[in-house]
């Protein structure tokens, strides 16, 4: 295995060396590499620091998957802690980094936490979290929720 | 990156986040804006939810005599699903990849395909066919199989007998009906099979696999297979 470091240098100006095998788990990092052989300093122009830190911590976690069902499932116990430890306004800002940086584990698993947040809230609160612009006209609105009244009916959401 | 307007967050990071909700609070974010009502239309949606659906599988079950489903799902738990939204009264024939293949009670030979997540269905035309009237045993025919192709996003409904003239034996001809949502057609094939010794299929003993319908005959001594793409009966031993 390569012990070449490579420096990732996020948009605010902050660096993190790192092994290259942890670096390559971020692909937009991996095709640089595969483009160009002599880099060894890489700024990251998308993502800040301390977003960056937590996508490397999550790749340095990752570095070697081991097959075994064990290693895997404590693998997935260490992903739900890790999530755990951020708001939901961490995990967008981590999701936009996962897809810049394109390191699919992560955007899956940041994806599915989202979504498992989210699935409750309503039209409204979606708006306001992730900063769309509501474009329907009002009869426009009414007759979507019309169309689909049986989605914001409680009663018989799943039981947990 | 705090919030401002405009698209500050990419339709391809939307997408990956609606294709793991739930189907109801997808439907509920519809009213959202038009393009979180456009985005789970989009093709490669449907590629992608399918691809995370299937590593997250659901179990539904049906409850006797009774319009409802039971829904068990590994991270939402148990739910129940009506078939209420298929405004006819409906007996459930078979299911393949999520979508159910129902025949109407009071109205035979008019079959529906539903999705009971999303609440689509749609109502197949009635095909023109006289045989399909004539099966055996009472109107309706003897085998019948859904195809849901995930990948090519179409299905398959197939209708199956040997051809029978009223109050006659059948005369060894085995009439196949097939259903493709692309064309939204009905195409008819006749193939001579030797006796297949099967009464009336449970709805159970049919599965899709490799683009084969396979069927579980009576006895337990061998499958049926039909090739949904090239019309041709297979017997597996």
């Amino acid at each position: 295995m390569s012990s070449n470091k490579i420096v990732l240098t996020s948009s605010d100006g902050e660096s993190f060396e790192v092994e290259e095998v942890v670096a390559r788990k971020l692909q937009i990092v991996g095709h640089m590499i595969e483009d160009d052989c002599v880099i060894n300093e890489i700024p990251l122009q998308n993502v800040t620091g301390d977003i960056l830190s937590m996508v490397i911590e999550y790749c340095k976690t990752h570095v070697d998957e081991e097959e075994s069902e064990e290693a895997q499932t404590k693998l997935k116990t260490w992903d739900k802690e890790f999530m755990k430890k951020f708001d939901l306004k961490t995990h967008l800002k981590i999701i936009l980094a996962a897809n810049y940086l394109n390191v699919k584990g992560l955007l899956d698993l940041v994806s599915q936490t989202i979504a498992d947040n989210i699935k409750d809230y309503t039209p409204e609160k979606i708006r306001e979290v992730f900063g769309v612009e509501n474009d329907y006209t009002e009869e426009e609105e009414a007759e979507v929720r019309k169309e689909n009244a049986w989605a914001f009916d409680e009663a018989d959401t799943p039981k947990p | 990156m705090d919030n401002q307007k405009g698209s500050l967050f990419p339709d391809e990071v939307i997408l990956q986040i609606l294709a793991r909700l739930p189907v109801k609070s997808l439907f509920r974010f519809k009213s959202v804006c038009k393009s979180w009502y456009r985005l789970p239309s989009d093709k490669y949606f449907t590629s992608l939810f399918n691809q995370v659906s299937v590593k997250e599988q659901l179990l539904v079950a049906e409850v006797s005599d009774s319009s409802s489903l039971i829904c068990v799902d590994n991270l939402r738990g148990v739910s129940e699903l009506s078939l209420g939204f298929v405004r006819d009264r409906v007996r459930i024939r078979v299911s393949c990849n999520g979508l159910l293949c129902c025949s109407s009670i009071p109205e035979k030979g008019v079959y529906y395909v539903c999705n009971p997540s999303t609440r689509e269905y749609r109502k197949l035309p009635k095909s023109r066919e006289r045989p399909v009237t004539r099966f055996y045993p009472d109107g309706e025919a003897t085998l019948v199989g859904l195809a849901c192709d995930l990948s090519r996003n179409k299905f398959n409904v197939v209708l199956a007998g040997y051809h029978r003239s009223f109050g006659q034996r059948p005369d060894g001809s085995f009439i196949c009906l097939v259903f493709d949502s692309e064309t939204n057609k009905w195409r008819k094939f006749v193939s001579v099979l030797e006796e297949c010794s099967f009464t009336h299929m449970s709805k159970n003993q049919v599965v899709f696999v490799n683009g084969m319908l396979h069927w579980l005959m009576s006895g337990l001594c061998y499958i049926l297979a039909l090739d949904v793409e090239h019309d041709v009966w297979r017997k597996i031993s």
